[in-house]
């Protein structure tokens, strides 16, 4: 490693000679600027812009399963040690728990609390708070875990580990950060290492912009490493021998279908069969990204049975039947892939071998079509699925539901939502409804956000614990990348209020300044979103759009 | 649990709970304590407890219970202040006992109707669904457009006046504001009717692109009526808060009147 790199401070930014001392220094970037997909001045900027040296210490933890990804890391020296698998009933000190929630301090609620006696001006500021340049990385190391000598020792003991060999640890936590999906493993440095670790915004430059860039991506997404963490994420496989996880993933196949960045058109892409009903299913299909509709022929139309996301699975009915019977397996649904799909498929020789009929995971995302009479599948309850399908609803985590045979229009939830964000609400109630279910206009923290991809400064954000995404007020530069991007209309801009209540005015363009707002889902707050915990008549819930069980509630609730 | 068997779990809390007053007001009587007096500061009390329910809204989104279980406390409170009305008061006797018997029984009863407003009419709403009353001047003003763009057509022909006088006499007022606010208060479809039966009248005049014309614009007055029951609908629904929550202010004022001329003019009774 260069003299130079050695006196590179810990997340500083990177001077022009820095940079190139980088490149220098990460095989991956030197062959960007072999291929000639980057110029060497150009790859300077990037990682002046949007990336910095990370000296994690023996022991620290520098990837926590779990935690929600937005760096990537470039190994320069050092090792670095990867939990492959740990026993069900495996903690340690947190590592795989998620911090609990504070917020900023008590002084921080009480200011807040306050400001909700007070005399509300929306979106004021004091002028001077100062926006970030645009373009500055926040890349601090926060919160960072250290393991102690017994810990790593506990680690070993108790846990599958693997030193990351010199080739694969060139590049982590890659897809994580490219999906806006949580870790699929603990990486912690097994000495004194040395990364370049770079945000979101630099990362997805590289991708479009160097194809030797994706084309090792690719490669490491498809090795079987990867795939046997895709496979150790489905609870009934998780726990199978290490010998048999390796099998079977050297036997699976990944299929990528649609577009990941299907962005302001939720539509666009739209719906394509990947498996159609009578096909020959060649094995169990697993969905390891995006999002699939399930449905089944009825008459002369597709009745929809359910939806499928990240963690289903696909065919256990048809594979158990063929194990038993020996009968090649047909799909009694079709699969269609939304916008997005990525499956793993273990061919049947593969599920016959290690995993039998009794090893099978559940089918999980839909009812299985044999067990639906005539009326359960034609009739209001089922049409759920459509509705959150054909609404792109199915992306939601934290959702807002309200139940409209309840609600009184109160606006006690606009008004709690106003109390604790300054005097300005940050949904519209109002949305695509089903029968007594409205979706409301609030961020919906979905599990593939589409609104984290454009933004200049990496004012938007996931955040890693609560997996809530959220804008930072201070780098945000009203561009409305975000609020263009997103699917729901779920991110607004408001103009920007003085202390006297008069809009701020841009000096060089005479234009107001705006910032982008959403709903923040209460960061911070202890007692969690202000909206649900207002309403009086209990109609709004914040809810996963993928517990159908939650949903159907909802629509069958108020019988007398 | 099911609405009717919570209904009669809650009405048998609540003779239960009146039994318990009854019993110590029996036994504070027994121990010569003027059981009026003990009512009344319970009464008192329960007024006060109720009376912060409006202040939810500052403190609700940092701390404390949920709304819905305040809510549910507000109800029970309102209850049980009921039966402890009924057994603190006879019947009221000068200007300042009557004042106060009557903005009790106005709180009471207001509360108890909007209760079962708020349970009721939601669901009638969700029914033809839902448009959010912010919006609702604004789907009305899309149907006026509508309208007036469909007619636009039929004005310079001869053959389509009664289309046009249609929409002038009748129509055009009915989709200009809210209307029939009383009749949709009432549950009744009457001038829907009266203007669906005027269309089918016009109908029989016009030729098939006319008939066609008119099946939109009847299908226009149709949605702009569902608009105006919705609009009525949330109405009542406020309605009652502007006598409940005035009234629970007037209420708690002479209530500390009464406390002061109770205890001014009492003979030392405890």
């Amino acid at each position: 490693m260069s003299k130079l790199l050695e006196q590179i401070a810990s997340y500083a930014p990177l001077s022009e000679t820095q940079a190139d001392a980088c490149i220098d220094a990460v095989q991956m970037l030197r062959e960007i600027v072999a291929q000639g997909e980057y110029t060497r001045a150009s790859l300077r900027i990037i990682l002046q812009k949007h990336a910095v040296v990370d000296r994690p210490v023996s022991g620290e933890v520098v990837l926590r399963k779990g935690a929600y990804g937005g760096d990537v890391y470039f190994r320069i020296a050092g090792e670095l040690r990867i939990i492959v698998g740990a026993p069900d009933n495996f903690r340690l000190r947190g590592l795989y728990d998620a911090p609990k929630q504070v917020s900023d301090d008590a002084a921080g609620l009480l200011r807040r609390m306050a400001q909700a006696f007070k005399g509300l001006r929306p979106e004021t500021r004091t002028i001077g708070d100062g926006d970030a340049s645009p373009g500055a990385a926040d890349l601090s190391g926060s919160r960072r875990l250290l393991l102690s000598k017994s810990d790593r020792e506990l680690i070993l003991a108790e846990c599958e580990t693997t030193i990351l060999p010199e080739a694969d640890s060139a590049i982590v936590g890659e897809q994580a950060t490219l999906a806006a999906g949580a870790r699929l493993a603990t990486i912690y440095a097994e000495r004194d290492s040395v990364l370049l670790r770079m945000n979101w915004r630099g990362v997805r430059i590289l991708f479009k912009g160097s194809a030797t860039f994706r084309e090792e991506l690719k490669r490491k997404n498809t090795s079987a490493k990867v795939i046997t963490s895709i496979l150790r994420g489905f609870p009934a496989l998780a726990g199978l021998d290490p010998d048999v996880l390796a099998e079977l993933a050297a036997a699976s196949m990944l299929e990528t279908h649609g577009d990941r960045d299907w962005g302001a058109s939720p539509k666009a892409a739209g719906e394509l069969p990947v498996v159609r009903e009578g096909d020959h299913l060649n094995g169990l299909v697993l969905v390891s990204a995006g999002f699939g509709r399930v449905s089944r022929r009825f008459d002369a139309g597709e009745k929809t049975l359910g939806f499928l996301r990240r963690g289903d699975v696909f065919g256990v009915a048809e594979i158990k039947e063929t194990l038993a019977t020996d009968k090649p397996a047909v799909a009694s649904r079709t699969l269609h892939m939304v916008n997005h799909l990525q499956l793993l498929i273990i061919p049947l020789p593969a599920v016959r071998k290690h995993l039998g009929a009794d090893n099978l995971p559940e089918d999980t995302g839909t009812q299985e079509a044999a067990a639906l009479d005539e009326a359960s599948l034609l009739f209001p309850s089922s049409d759920v699925a459509d509705y959150l399908i054909s609404n792109r609803l199915i992306n939601g985590k934290k959702a807002m539901v309200i139940d409209l045979n309840r609600c009184v229009n109160c606006d006690d939830c606009v008004r709690a939502c106003a109390a604790v964000h300054g005097g300005n609400p940050r949904f519209v109630r109002a949305g695509p409804t089903y029968m007594n279910i409205l979706t409301a206009s609030a961020c919906m923290h979905c599990t593939e956000p589409v609104c984290l991809t454009d933004c200049p400064t990496d004012a938007i954000t996931r955040n890693e614990d609560s997996g809530n995404v959220l804008i930072d007020e201070a780098k945000c530069i009203g561009c409305g990348a975000c609020a263009k991007l997103c699917p729901y209309d779920n991110i607004r801009l408001v103009e920007i209020r003085d202390e006297q209540g008069e809009r701020v005015i841009k000096a060089d363009s005479g234009v107001p300044v705006v910032k982008a707002t959403k709903c923040d889902y209460c960061e911070g707050l202890p007692a969690g979103p202000a909206c649900a915990r207002a309403c009086p008549h209990d109609a709004l819930k914040r809810m996963d759009m993928a517990d159908q069980s939650a949903l159907t509630k909802v629509l069958s609730q108020n019988e007398v | 649990m099911r609405f009717l068997a919570r209904l009669a779990v809650n009405a048998a809390l609540l003779a239960a709970a009146a039994a318990v007053l009854a019993a110590a007001g029996h036994i504070a009587a027994a121990g010569l304590y003027s059981p009026v007096h003990l009512s009344g500061w319970f009464l008192l009390v329960l007024i006060v407890l109720l009376a912060l329910f409006g202040l939810r809204h500052r403190i609700l989104p940092f701390a404390g219970p949920s709304g819905t279980v305040l809510l549910q406390a507000h109800i029970y409170m309102g209850a049980l202040a009921i039966v402890g009305f009924l057994f603190h008061s006879g019947w009221p006797e000068g200007l300042l006992e009557t004042t106060l018997w009557t903005l009790f029984v106005l709180v009471a009863a207001s509360g108890v109707i909007g209760l079962a407003l708020s349970r009721a009419i939601p669901a009638r709403m969700g029914a033809i669904g839902d448009h959010g009353d912010a919006h609702i001047p604004q789907l009305r003003a899309r149907l006026a457009l509508r309208a007036e763009e469909l007619v636009a057509s039929s004005l310079a022909r001869g053959d389509r006046q009664s289309l046009v006088a249609l929409y002038a006499y009748r129509l055009r007022p009915f989709l200009e504001k809210p209307r029939n606010f009383l009749h949709h208060a009432t549950l009744s479809d009457a001038p829907l009717r009266r203007l669906q039966h005027d269309v089918a009248g016009v109908k029989q005049l016009l030729d098939d692109e006319g008939r066609e014309l008119a099946d939109q614009l009847r299908s226009l007055a149709e949605e702009k009526d569902t608009l105006d029951y919705q609009r009525a609908m949330v109405l009542i629904m406020r309605a009652w808060l502007f006598i409940h929550v005035p009234a629970t202010g007037a209420l708690l004022l002479l209530c500390l009147v009464h406390l002061a001329s109770v205890y001014g003019y009492s003979i030392g009774d405890r």
